[in-house]
């Protein structure tokens, strides 16, 4: 599908078809900043992993993160 | 020990727009950016929203931030803003080749019997080889593990306030008033009506 629009050029990044560096590109912004801002003045989702590969990288992250996990009274308030 | 290792500045970039750096200090580790990620993070007008909070968060982390300088990082940091627009236009891939040279830095740095986490938006860092005991974690996927850690009480909603925030910043770009050199803020209503164009005045 070709990207002639803004709104092909965020969707495609919203889907994950492009990455951020193209659609920076594309849509001659200034940084990874204006395309969020971009996303959410457009209204489309931010783009996000396949829910098995969120699964994966949680699964092999929250060893080392709850080892590192600093006590609770450090929450913010 | 656990390093950090953000690659590109959209995870930055994210929790800075939420105001939830905080939620990266929670953690016992050291935090590994590259300096192309700091300047773009600490770029930008000083009337930018967000950038304060990127300003207080690497004070306050002192050394605890470790910027990794690059060949591309010095160079991107010696050009002009508009030197940097254009090589953007005609080498789109020049963030992708920052990201490599720092990956193969981080291979000589990092200790080897440290684990590494690598906090990322950029889809090309997972076509990267970071070393051993390296595991990739998308922003969203990290905001999850907050969530099961009993961190933040909804990875779900965390993400989506990003747009909300995103939403209110671009809002804020056009309806912010003009601020004059000598200070005066611009009423572009009263000067329409007046009959006059010099915003700013």
């Amino acid at each position: 599908m070709a990207l002639t629009s803004p709104y092909d050029i965020l969707h495609a990044y919203s889907q994950g078809r492009i990455s951020s560096g193209e659609a920076i590109c594309r849509l001659h912004l200034d940084g990874f900043r204006d395309l969020v801002i971009a996303m959410a003045d457009a209204g489309h989702p931010l783009p996000r992993p396949p829910r098995a590969e969120v699964e994966r990288q949680v699964q092999a992250a929250l060893p080392l993160l709850r080892q590192a996990l600093k006590p609770a009274e450090s929450d913010r308030a | 020990m656990l390093d950090l290792v953000i690659p590109d500045s959209g995870p930055l970039i994210t929790f800075g727009l939420l105001d939830r750096l905080d939620l990266l200090d929670r953690f016992n580790c050291a935090i590994v950016v590259t300096d192309m990620v700091a300047a773009e993070v600490l770029r930008g007008p000083d009337t930018a929203i967000d950038k304060p909070v990127f300003q207080r968060w690497f004070a306050a982390r002192g050394n605890r931030v470790q910027t990794v300088e690059t060949t591309y990082g010095a160079m991107w940091n010696a050009l002009a803003p508009e030197d940097r627009k254009r090589i953007k236009r005609l080498h789109p891939d020049a963030g992708e080749l920052a990201i490599r040279e720092f990956t193969d830095k981080l291979k000589h740095t990092i200790p080897p019997q440290d684990q590494v986490l690598v906090l990322f938006e950029e889809d090309a860092v997972k076509t990267m080889t970071f070393g051993p005991h390296v595991h990739l974690i998308h922003t969203f996927a990290f905001m999850v593990s907050l969530e099961n850690l009993g961190v933040i009480p909804s990875a779900e909603d965390l993400y989506s306030e990003v747009l909300a925030k995103g939403r209110n910043l671009a809002r804020d770009t056009f309806e912010r008033r003009v601020v004059a050199p000598d200070g005066a803020v611009a009423d572009r209503q009263t000067d329409y009506e007046a009959g006059t164009d010099d915003a700013g005045r």
